[in-house]
């Protein structure tokens, strides 16, 4: 028979995986970013909070990272809404063709976008031609470059849950609202976003703790100059050999991640995925 | 002929939660005895315990003498039949049944040569290539039956089989089953809820409750002879007020409440036991006042296609009457006499009980 | 109901914005001029031939490539035992354990990276790829848990239960029955397992190595010294990779499983 204990047993090889190649090396950044000389410590701490290219990048990536979601949140809505009210085949084809973008190499969907903005790029080349500008614009390596880079790799991401959310919205809920009195906003307001709320919030954690922690359009779009938090660490662990500074911008990522999911998690009392 | 036993078996799901406690159970070879009762009495608990799914915590389960209790599932030679089936999704039909032969590692020609005869048992010749679901209940069903019973098993333990089909196709089923299982002479143990079809189908009937045994003996004992007010109401007798016993007339005891008698040929009690009396619908009888019986008024009458359903109203309280004719007799609102047959009166005495 | 005008149209232009620039990338891989000029001038597959050419392309996608398998599979291989236990038992701490098993998902993949570098500097010494391996199969763990979690739990234990009472151990039952109908699940799971790691650069990033380094991080490098095409043209071949990949796998488990029913 087939006992709890035998199934758990099954998950052990998991467990000790898990245990050794993931725990206890995040404890020991984690543990090790307060000490310091063989005593605990926040040295480091204050440290790396007074130096100002940290407190550059953290800012930067908390203002980027709610600009984004804000934007993809913001342009979502009214696409999502569109989706869900196509009927089944068209749906899927659409849905495959925002998932695409997911599965395909994150500097790849990156390059991309140097194309675009670099200095012959697309842009440059359009204001030029139109006579809006005499000579080519710096648009690489600005904030607003990586916000676009951010924005168009989560846009899928805060997409799906939402069209997922609004797929839960019984189509009858918005027309009784209608033949109730209430027009498109109203409507809106009032009924579909109140209830596809929850996907609102998934896809916003999601989008915002991606931003936050994404490396490659940070590293390919802003470059050494403009540096966010997941790009200072890079800098520090392996250009500046400052590993204890690294450990430490390791931790606050870390946390930031982390608190935002138990945050999610709070604001969620009905577990879904 | 004492074939399995269960022997003082306390089980459960959750450890200080025991379902079963202290449970003795015993099936004769040959028999199909039903497990009956309503929702969480334990039948399902009783099979599994059977099957091996769960091990009693005490007591032990007895085969023909051997002790299974600690034997693990797969080393049963059980057949299980499911409510939902339970079949393979991405077998044949040929190789759902052959399944249990190939475990056992039974040589192919012998293989063919029982699966062909147990779908021809089942009335599935020709059914060997298609999938599950290529079939309708009833045909899922019967495949379920022919993969357990090409076993030749020591025991078929069935989970309420037919409750997933319709009520047409059910009845014709349970003949089948009742046909194979007699043909066979497998010993069979049957849960269901539905004393109808425990009734046709047995040749024992052991009903439950909150993990007990509350009667155990054929379909008539039970259908005639409830032991408790529990079976009484399980087996049909709608009707229930308390009496006290007054008398007793030969055969008969006098039982009376609020000046109204009723007779009722019962074992003997005591004047002045206060007594719970139960009546079938079906045992009571509707004429016209002036005859013997019992006062009452008509509330409402209810064609039922072969029977009517009477509602009436007396000093008892409401009784239920049904009358197999298909037009009604009387009106509500009309005064009638209600009369019961002595023989079919059933009597408890109170204790605390329902 | 069908949407608003307003809807569609920002629906349409949600579209452009998320795959224009694929098609522009796709564009510029045909130019000729060695500067990534758009409009592109002229027409070549120079650059797709580059790249084909280049050792360090073509070491790295293999690098890549063997990665994402052996990961892949290690992650199943913890992953399906795994899900096994959770849907099929009930114990209090459960949905504990559950959260252990996702966690590596919330974790950014560059602190665990830079973690995982500095354990294996300071505490389990071991070769490059065991490195790239060890961190690759963390990271898709819990996808594999997920997906086979979600497959299991379609699945009517009593299907089991009936393999059991005809004679099968425990085992036996899920290798006959179990398996191969989470053949879908198991087959999105790999797909899953597969492009994530192919595509993973937090990990790679720091866990690669001199000799030993996965596709991304090699154009990563490529990419602070030179600016052409070469890029677009490998950029363009990795799309087109990964949808060989998702076509292949799908068919070879998923015709089977329309096969057998």
């Amino acid at each position: 028979m087939l006992t709890t204990r035998k199934l758990l047993l099954l998950s052990v090889p998991a467990l000790l995986a898990l245990t050794i190649f993931f725990l206890v090396p995040l404890a020991m950044t984690f543990l090790g970013s307060l000490r310091e000389g063989g005593t605990w410590t926040v040295n480091r701490y204050v440290a790396v909070i007074s130096q100002r290219s940290f407190r550059v990048a953290l800012v930067r990536s908390l203002k980027l990272g709610a600009l984004v979601t804000a934007v993809a949140a913001l342009v979502s809505y009214p696409a999502a809404y569109a989706i869900s009210k196509l009927d089944k085949t068209k749906r899927t084809l659409l849905m495959s063709l925002i998932i695409l973008p997911l599965m395909t190499n994150p500097v790849a969907r990156t390059y991309a976008w140097f194309v675009v903005m670099g200095r012959h790029g697309i842009i440059n080349q359009a204001l030029l031609s139109l006579g809006l500008i005499g000579s080519p614009v710096k648009i690489l390596y600005t904030e607003g470059a990586i916000a676009v880079g951010l924005l168009q790799l989560f846009l899928p991401l805060m997409l799906l849950s939402l069209v997922s959310a609004l797929e839960n919205v019984p189509g009858e809920l918005e027309e009784a609202a209608r033949s109730l009195g209430a027009n498109g906003m109203r409507a809106f307001r009032h009924v579909i976003l109140p209830l596809s709320a929850d996907g609102l919030v998934i896809g916003g954690t999601l989008v915002f703790t991606g931003s936050i922690t994404a490396y490659v359009t940070p590293a390919i779009l802003g470059g050494t100059r403009v540096l966010m938090l997941s790009t200072l660490l890079y800098q520090k662990a392996m250009t500046l050999m400052d590993w204890e500074g690294a450990t430490v911008v390791a931790v606050v990522m870390l946390l930031l991640a982390v608190g935002l999911n138990v945050l999610l998690r709070r604001l969620r009392p009905q577990e879904a995925s | 002929m004492e074939y399995l036993r269960l022997a003082r078996v306390t089980v459960g799901y959750r450890k200080g939660e025991p379902i079963l406690s202290d449970f003795d159970l015993v099936v004769r070879e040959g028999e199909l005895v039903s497990l009956l009762g309503p929702s969480g009495c334990g039948k399902t608990t009783t099979l599994r315990t059977i099957a091996g799914f769960l091990f009693p915590w005490r007591g032990k389960v007895l085969l023909k003498d051997k002790d299974y209790t600690r034997v693990p599932p797969h080393r049963r030679n059980f057949g299980l039949v499911y409510q939902n089936y339970a079949l393979f999704p991405h077998l044949s039909v040929f190789e759902n049944v052959a399944f249990g032969l190939r475990m056992r590692r039974v040589p192919r020609e012998e293989i063919r040569r029982r699966v062909q005869e147990a779908l021809r048992l089942v009335s599935l010749e020709g059914f060997e290539r298609r999938l599950p679901g290529q079939l309708s209940g009833g045909q899922r069903q019967r495949v379920a039956l022919a993969r357990a019973l090409v076993m030749r098993p020591e025991l078929l333990l069935l989970d309420e089989p037919l409750s997933n089909l319709d009520a047409k196709l059910r009845a014709g089923m349970r003949t089948e089953l009742k046909r194979i299982q007699q043909e066979l002479s497998v010993t069979a143990i049957y849960v269901t809820h539905d004393q109808a079809e425990a009734m046709a189908l047995s040749d024992r009937v052991v009903l439950m409750r909150s993990g007990r045994i509350e009667q155990e003996g054929t379909p008539r004992e039970l259908y005639f002879r409830p032991a408790t007010p529990f079976v009484a109401d399980f087996m049909g007798f709608t009707n229930r007020f308390t009496a006290t016993v007054e008398s007793r007339e030969g055969e008969e005891l006098v039982l009376q409440k609020g000046g109204i008698r009723i007779r009722a040929r019962e074992k003997d009690l005591p004047p002045g036991t206060e007594v719970t009396v139960a009546i079938r619908p079906s045992s009571l009888r509707l004429s016209s006042p002036g005859g013997e019986g019992i006062p009452a008024r008509l509330v409402s009458c209810a064609f039922q296609g072969e029977s009517v359903q009477y509602v009436v109203e007396t000093e008892l309280g409401e009784l239920m009457v049904v009358h197999p004719e298909s037009t009604p007799r009387f009106s509500p609102g009309d005064e009638v006499v209600v009369r019961a047959v002595p023989e079919e009166v059933a009597v408890f005495p109170r204790k605390e009980d329902a | 109901m069908r949407a608003p005008r307003s809807a569609l149209v920002v629906l349409f232009l949600t579209l452009l914005f998320l795959l224009g620039p694929f098609v522009i990338l796709f564009w510029a891989s045909f130019g000729t001029r060695a500067s990534l000029a758009f409009p592109p001038e002229g027409f070549t597959v120079y650059w797709f031939k580059k790249v084909l050419g280049m050792r360090m392309f073509v070491d790295s996608f293999r690098v890549s490539v063997l990665l994402a398998l052996s990961s892949t599979v290690a992650a199943l291989a913890l992953g399906i035992p795994a899900a096994y236990a959770l849907v099929r038992s009930s114990f209090p701490g459960k949905s504990l354990l559950e959260l252990f098993f996702t966690s590596p998902i919330i974790v950014p993949g560059l602190v665990l990276g830079f973690s995982l570098l500095q354990f294996f500097t300071a505490v389990a010494r071991c070769p490059v790829a065991s490195r790239l391996f060890l961190g690759h199969m963390v990271i898709l763990f819990p996808y594999t848990v997920r997906v086979i979690s979600a497959s299991l739990r379609n699945f009517d234990p009593t299907v089991e239960e009936a393999a059991v009472s005809l004679g099968a151990p425990r085992w036996l039952a899920f290798f006959r029955v179990v398996l191969p109908n989470l053949r879908a699940g198991i087959m999105a799971a790999f797909i899953l397992a597969f492009i994530t790691s192919f595509n993973n650069v937090p990990v790679s990033l720091f866990l690669s190595g001199p000799g030993v380094t996965t596709l991304p991080i090699q154009m990563l490098t490529y990419m602070e010294y030179y600016y052409d095409p070469t890029i677009a043209a490998l950029s363009t071949l990795l799309i087109f990779f990964t949808v060989v990949i998702i076509q292949l796998v799908e068919k070879t488990l998923g015709l089977s499983t329309t096969l057998g029913g």
